[in-house]
């Protein structure tokens, strides 16, 4: 049997079984711990982290301050190591869920919904602009729905969206695959009766 | 063949039966009109869904992303962290695995379990719980090192559910006089070692955890106790934990030394942390499940919470990372004193709480050194 390595109880003894390891020799990036490879998972998947987060934040400063959260949080997972098998799958779920919150935090900061249910969209605009800033609301709309959902509902959808598998549903979110059909016909339920209670059904899509 | 699940209907539309089942599904909504409609209207829904969280789509910025930069700015940012570790960072590390999750599944369970159905979340007042005395308890942690599945599920619910409010590093500094100022405390050191004592202040740390009731569900079924329902009033609640600043003293080769050459005193000492919960927890029927957990039999369990105030005790669990441990009086009080099973590292380790200080002492001597060196602190 492979020795294990004891479970510590004192941060003291477990400062003198690992004299002057430096956190950076720690890092957790799979099943690496070098910091050489916690670089090249950063660079591998900063763009898609920053894009996952803008679709969802729709701001793009913001959304790399949170892709920054993400890959700290990734930078400090000093959980089990195995639990992230999936590097990538774990930062876009990670990603979804931090973006997700934020989108909850403002909501309840800006009263997100009522503002977006009542933005008036100026006669007198132009007709791209017009399109431009009602092609805004909209997706301005779908952030105002998303952050009013249960989070795992949302992310369940942003995730389906981006085209993940059930396999990989399951897998990111700690899911039975037997029930990812019916969670996602709950969540759109939910999205649909939530979206239609803020702004009628008159929206054709 | 019987009209088609709702799953099933999804999973079809979706692509993701088997080719078989797929078959299955195709025979039998050529002949089901029931079946047929049921799949349009899932079909219609996911379609308008889908076509709206397409329109976030078009909000993907033009801006440039320019991850050699982003990585060059994460770094400046982080730099102090690859210096030095920070307590909390430790304490989340990969070897305390076990402990930490146990803990942490005992702690949400603690305060989960109490709370009764259907009262006000809001009128509860934070009750608040400080150490002032150290309380053994065995732990048998191999059922969960080879529970994968649940090590994931808890690793994943930290990840995500943990909030770092303050994380201060720590700082060396070179007088016992500075340490104290620092650290807000007086600060005590052992007689009868040399000099050439090192301190390290360790920062501050606050984080606070919000309670994710059906995760913690899941947890519960996965550790084997699906028969501990949690009342659904406690989704969403909040515990927050204070780590206020210690201090490390060490003395001799603490770095780099070889098992042959261990020298190496260390002592820490450092005002209780705080944990805040909501008042009107039951804690004793908590803990006694906590304790079933971690191995105990129900009858044990009840035995050992009724000589214990959950509100002042801070359970040390003894894992197989200790050989053995007694009942010492050491420093006018009494406290615990550890043999590590590890003959690498320190040969004892004694932990005791003194005016509101909890003091863990290690040293490479035995246990007589040991409390001798406790006894001799100013």
């Amino acid at each position: 049997m492979k020795a294990r390595r004891p479970a510590l109880l004192q941060n003291v003894l477990e400062e003198v079984h690992a004299p002057g390891l430096k956190a950076s020799e720690r890092i957790v990036t799979g099943k690496n711990t070098s910091r050489e490879c916690f670089e090249q998972v950063f660079l591998a998947n900063y763009a898609r982290v920053v894009r996952v987060l803008c679709r969802i934040v729709g701001d793009h400063a913001r959304a790399e301050d949170l892709a920054n959260e993400v890959f700290l949080k990734l930078y400090r997972q000093l959980m089990p190591t195995q639990a992230v098998d999936n590097v990538p799958g774990w930062l876009h779920r990670t990603a979804t869920n931090l973006g997700i919150d934020a989108l909850r935090a403002s909501a309840r900061r800006y009263h997100y919904e009522e503002a977006a249910a009542r933005e008036q969209i100026q006669e007198s605009v132009a007709e791209s602009a017009l399109d431009h800033s009602l092609r805004l609301e909209t997706q301005e709309r779908v952030r105002a729905v998303l952050a009013a959902l249960k989070p795992v509902q949302a992310q369940l959808l942003l995730l389906r969206a981006s085209g993940h598998s059930y396999k990989e549903l399951a897998e990111m979110l700690d899911l039975e695959i037997g029930t990812i059909g019916t969670r996602l016909i709950r969540a759109e339920a939910a999205f649909e009766e939530r979206y239609i209670r803020l702004y009628g059904r008159g929206e054709k899509l | 063949m019987n009209c088609l699940s709702e799953s099933a209907l999804r999973a079809y539309h979706d692509g993701e039966l088997t080719r078989a089942s797929s078959a299955e599904a195709e025979a039998h909504l050529s002949v089901c009109t029931r079946c047929r409609e049921q799949l349009k209207r899932i079909s219609e829904t996911a379609g308008r869904v889908q076509r709206r969280l397409d329109l976030l789509d078009a909000s993907d910025s033009r801006a440039p992303i320019d991850p050699h930069a982003a990585l060059a700015s994460f770094r400046a940012q982080h730099r102090d962290d690859e210096e030095r570790a920070s307590i909390l960072q430790r304490l989340l590390e990969r070897r305390w695995r076990p402990a930490w999750a146990l803990g942490a599944l005992g702690a949400i369970l603690l305060v989960s379990l109490a709370f009764p159905v259907g009262r006000g979340l809001a009128q509860r007042i934070l009750a608040t719980l400080r150490v002032e005395r150290v309380q053994p308890v065995r732990f048998d942690t191999t059922s969960f090192d080879e529970n994968r599945p649940l090590q994931r599920m808890l690793s994943q619910l930290i990840s995500d559910k943990v909030v770092i409010i303050t994380d201060e590093k720590s700082q060396k500094v070179a007088t016992l006089a500075e340490a104290s100022r620092l650290a807000g405390f007086h600060v005590r050191v052992p007689h009868g070692l040399p000099d050439t004592s090192q301190f390290n202040v360790e920062g501050q740390h606050a984080f606070r955890t919000t309670i994710d009731r059906a995760r913690l569900q899941d947890i519960l079924d996965q550790s084997g106790r699906p028969d501990l329902l949690l009342p659904a009033t406690i989704d969403g609640e909040t515990i927050s934990f204070q780590v206020p600043r210690g201090v490390r003293v060490q003395y001799g080769e603490c770095a780099g030394h070889s098992p042959q050459t261990f020298n190496c005193t260390m002592l820490v000492e450092a005002p209780s942390p705080i944990v805040n919960v909501p008042a009107d927890l039951n804690l004793e029927q908590l803990a006694e499940i906590g304790l079933q957990l971690a191995g105990m039999s129900a009858v044990q369990a009840r035995e050992f919470c009724q000589t214990v105030d959950w509100k002042s005790t801070l359970v040390l669990p003894i894992t197989p990372a200790v050989r053995s441990y007694e009942p010492v009086t050491v420093d006018g009080v009494q406290g615990t004193l550890m043999t590590p099973a590890d003959r690498r590292g320190p040969g004892s380790v004694v932990i005791w709480v003194k005016d509101g200080i909890i003091y863990c002492l290690a040293g490479p001597g035995g246990s007589s050194d040991a409390i001798a060196l406790a006894d001799s602190l100013d």
